[in-house]
C-alpha cells in the first residue's frame, strides 16, 4: 500500500544521528514518528499532492497568541490598522519559532532523567516498537493529516483530525494505560471504574471518565486550566464567537472565574474532551430539530474560528498521547 | 514615621498596623528598599503609571503602600512599641505591595512641581519569620501581573536569608561560572527544596504545562497549604544540613537536588528525631535508603520522580523506618511505587 504520507529528516548529518543512528526516521516505528511530530521535529511530504512541508510548531508548548501586545501597540498609537497588528503578531510568532529540529526536547518532556540515549535503546527493543502497531500507525496517519491541514491553513479540517483522534484512542488509551500499571489488581481496579457506571456509555463517555478519574488524580492535571484567546481583527466577531461557545457548552466545564468577556475561556482540563465532543457536535450538523447548533454566521469564518481552537485541542491530544506512549512504552 | 493603631494578625503570626508619613520621607528611607529587591518585578511602564504621575503631581493622595519586617525578638504591644521598632528598622523594611507605584513617585518627584509635603499611608506588617513573610507576599500579590511565585521565593530565598555564618556555601549559577566554589549549592536548588516546602509538594515543575499555568498550580497548593500548622521553617532545614555538612557522604547526598526537595517536605514531620541523629547515626541511615533504592531498580522515566517521592516518605516516616532492614525497607519502596 502506498503511504499517504513520507517522513524527511530535515538534516540527515547531524551528530546525533551518529551518536544514536536509530533515531533517524527510517522505517521507524509510528509512536516514534508521534513523538517527532508532536513536539515540531519533522519534516513531511504528502504523496497524494507531493507537498513537502515541515511540522515545526511545538505542539506540547502552544504559543499564546499575543492579545496583550496588541493592546500595548494600539495604547502607543491608535493609528495602527488593527489588520496590520494581527499580522505583525503573526510575523512575531514566525520569528519566534525555531529554525532547527531539536530532538533533545523530546526526553524532557518524557521525564527529567531520560535521555536521548534511554530513547535509542527503546527503538532498538524489536518486541516493544511491534506493540500496538497497527493502532499507532493509524493514530501517526491522523496527526499527519492534521499537521498538513493546519500547515495548508485548512483549520475547520485539521480540527476534524483531531477529533478523528479523539475518537480513535477513547477506548484504547484507557485500555492501554490501565493494563501498564505494575499490579494487576490496581489495574483492575482502574479497569473496572472506567466501564461500570451508566449503561451504554459510549466509548467517548468512557475516555472522560478516564481522563478525570485517573489522568487528572496524579501531577498536576487535576489543578490545570486550558485557555483559549479569541483574537480577531473586530471586536464584533471576538464577542459572537464567545457567545457561540458560552452557547453551546455546558457552563460547568469552564473555570468561570477566569474567562474574560469576549476575549478568553478557560477550560478544566478534565472538561476538555467534552468541549471538543461539543464544538464538533455543534458545528458538524445542522438538523432544524436542535436549536442550539452553531450557525455559520456565528463564528464568522470557520478556518478562522478553529485557527482559535486548534492550538488548545492539538495540546490537550498531545499531551494524553505522550502520557500514553510513556507509560505504555518506555516504563518497563 | 507616624503610626495609629495595632492588631494581630493570627495567620502570619505578627503585629500590623497604619501609619503615615509624607513623599519626602518616603523617597529617603522607603525607596532605597525598592532597590534591595530590584528584580523583584520588571517596572512596567504604562499609561496608567503615567497618568498616576500626572496625578501625583496635582496633589492625590496614593492608595496605601504595604511595608514588612521580620521580628521574632522585640516586644510590639503597644502603638508606640510599632512606631519606634519602624523608625529603627526602616532600613530592614520589604516593600510588599507598591513597588510601581513607588517608582512613579520617585519618577514624578524629579519634576519641579513635586509637594514632598504631602500626605502618604501605609500599611505595616511585621512577620514572625521569613516564611511567614513570603506566603504573605506570594498571597498578596497573587493575580496581579509581574512576578510569579517560583521567581517570588528565588529572589527571597537570596534576600531573606543570611547564608553567610554557615559552613556550607551557596552560589548562585552565575556565581558558580564566574567563581566555584568546591561543594557549594547551587542557589536553584535550594529555592527548589523551598518552593517544595511551601507546596508540601515535591513536583512543582512539569515541562509539559506552560510556566504560567504551572505558577497557578504553585499558588493554588501554597494557599491550600496550612503553613501555619508548620513547626519548623525553612531555615531549621538548612541549619540541619549545615550542621551534618562535615560528612562527605551526607553533604553530597543533599546535594542531589531531588533528595534534597523530598527532605524538604519530609522534615516537618520528623524533625524531633531527625534532630537528635548523629551524623553517623543520619549516614547510616541514608545509606540503608541508598540502598533500597538501588535494589528497587526504577525504570529510567521514574528515576528522579521516584527519588524526590521516596526521599520525603523516608524522611517524614524515619522514626518507624530506622528500625527496618535494608530488605524490608525496599519491599515497602516496592509496595508505594507499584500504582505507577
Amino acid at each position: 500500500m502506498l503511504d499517504l504520507f513520507e517522513f524527511i529528516e530535515t538534516n540527515e548529518n547531524e551528530d546525533i544521528f551518529v551518536q544514536f543512528p536509530n533515531l533517524k526516521m527510517n522505517n521507524s516505528p509510528a509512536f516514534y514518528i508521534i513523538l517527532r511530530g508532536i513536539t515540531g521535529n519533522i519534516m513531511l511530504k504528502q504523496t497524494f499532492r507531493d507537498e513537502t512541508f515541515v511540522q515545526d510548531q511545538d505542539l506540547l508548548n502552544p504559543k499564546h497568541k499575543s492579545i496583550v501586545s496588541n493592546n500595548e501597540i494600539e495604547k502607543e498609537d491608535m493609528t495602527i490598522e488593527p489588520e496590520l497588528i494581527l499580522g505583525l503578531c503573526d510575523l512575531l510568532d514566525v520569528l519566534k519559532t525555531k529554525c532547527k529540529s531539536d530532538l533533545n526536547v523530546i526526553p524532557r518532556y518524557i521525564s527529567d532523567t531520560f535521555t536521548l540515549q534511554d530513547l535509542s535503546e527503546v527503538l532498538s527493543n524489536h518486541k516493544l516498537i511491534h506493540k500496538n502497531k497497527v493502532f499507532f500507525d493509524s493514530l501517526n496517519n491522523e496527526f499527519c493529516n492534521h499537521y498538513y491541514h493546519s500547515y495548508k491553513s485548512n483549520h475547520t479540517v485539521a480540527f476534524l483530525h483531531l477529533y478523528r483522534i479523539l475518537e480513535y484512542v477513547s477506548y484504547a488509551f484507557p485500555v492501554m494505560y490501565a493494563s501498564s500499571t505494575g499490579d494487576f489488581s490496581k489495574s483492575f481496579e482502574s479497569l473496572k471504574s472506567l466501564f461500570t457506571g451508566e449503561k451504554d456509555q459510549g466509548e467517548l463517555k468512557v475516555f472522560k471518565y478516564f481522563i478525570k478519574n485517573i489522568m487528572s488524580v496524579e501531577r498536576d492535571f487535576e489543578r490545570l486550566s486550558i485557555e483559549i484567546d479569541i483574537v480577531s481583527p473586530l471586536e464584533e466577531y471576538n464577542e459572537r464567537i464567545y457567545k457561540t461557545i458560552i452557547g453551546i457548552c455546558d457552563k460547568t466545564i469552564f473555570n468561570e472565574s477566569e474567562n474574560k468577556l469576549n476575549s478568553k475561556l478557560s477550560i478544566k482540563f478534565s472538561e476538555f474532551s467534552t468541549f471538543i465532543i461539543t464544538v464538533r457536535n455543534r458545528f458538524f450538523h445542522l438538523k432544524n430539530s436542535v436549536d442550539n447548533n452553531i450557525q455559520s454566521i456565528d463564528i464568522v469564518d470557520s478556518d478562522y474560528f478553529f485557527s482559535l481552537l486548534n492550538s488548545k485541542c492539538a495540546y490537550f491530544i498531545s499531551l494524553i498521547t505522550l502520557e500514553v506512549i510513556k507509560k505504555s512504552l518506555f516504563q518497563v | 514615621m507616624n503610626v495609629f493603631n495595632i492588631a494581630y494578625d493570627e495567620v502570619i503570626s505578627g503585629t500590623c498596623g497604619l501609619g503615615q508619613t509624607n513623599y519626602g520621607y518616603t523617597l529617603e528611607n522607603i525607596f532605597p528598599l525598592v532597590n534591595k529587591l530590584e528584580e523583584q518585578r520588571k517596572l512596567l511602564d504604562t499609561k496608567f503609571y503615567k497618568r498616576l504621575e500626572r496625578d501625583i503631581l496635582s496633589g492625590c493622595l496614593m492608595p496605601p503602600l504595604t511595608i514588612a519586617f521580620v521580628n521574632n525578638e522585640a516586644k510590639i504591644t503597644s502603638v508606640e512599641d510599632l512606631q519606634s521598632y519602624v523608625a529603627e528598622n526602616i532600613q530592614h523594611g520589604f516593600i510588599l505591595d507598591g513597588i510601581q507605584r513607588l517608582s512613579t513617585l520617585k519618577r514624578a518627584s524629579e519634576k519641579p512641581d513635586f509637594n514632598f509635603d504631602k500626605e502618604i499611608f501605609f500599611n505595616i506588617i511585621i512577620a514572625q519569620n521569613k516564611d511567614r513573610l513570603l506566603y504573605r507576599m506570594i498571597t498578596l500579590n497573587n493575580g496581579q501581573k509581574g512576578m510569579t511565585p517560583r521567581h517570588q521565593i528565588e529572589i527571597l530565598t537570596r534576600e531573606l536569608f543570611d547564608f553567610s555564618d554557615l559552613t556550607i556555601k551557596i552560589q548562585t549559577e552565575k556565581e558558580k561560572s564566574v567563581d566555584p566554589i568546591k561543594n557549594s549549592f547551587s542557589l536553584g536548588d535550594i529555592a527548589r527544596g523551598y518552593t517544595a516546602f511551601f507546596t508540601n509538594n515535591v513536583n512543582n515543575e512539569n515541562s509539559k504545562i506552560i510556566d504560567e499555568k504551572m505558577d497557578e498550580i504553585i499558588v493554588g497548593r501554597i494557599l491550600d497549604n496550612d503553613l501555619t500548622a508548620y513547626e519548623i521553617e525553612f531555615i531549621d532545614i538548612i541549619k540541619f544540613v549545615d550542621k551534618h555538612s562535615g560528612d562527605d557522604y551526607i553533604l553530597t547526598w543533599f546535594q542531589t537536588v531531588n533528595n534534597f526537595i523530598g527532605f524538604c517536605v519530609g522534615y516537618n514531620n520528623s524533625h524531633e528525631t531527625l534532630n537528635n541523629f548523629s551524623s553517623n547515626g543520619l549516614k547510616s541511615e541514608l545509606e540503608k535508603f541508598e540502598s533500597a533504592f538501588k535494589l528497587l531498580n526504577p525504570s529510567k522515566i521514574n528515576l528522579g520522580k521516584f527519588r524526590r517521592e521516596l526521599a520525603k516518605t523516608f524522611i517524614k516516616g524515619i522514626a518507624k523506618y530506622s528500625s527496618y532492614t535494608i530488605e524490608e525497607l525496599n519491599e515497602e519502596f516496592f509496595e508505594l511505587t507499584t500504582t505507577e
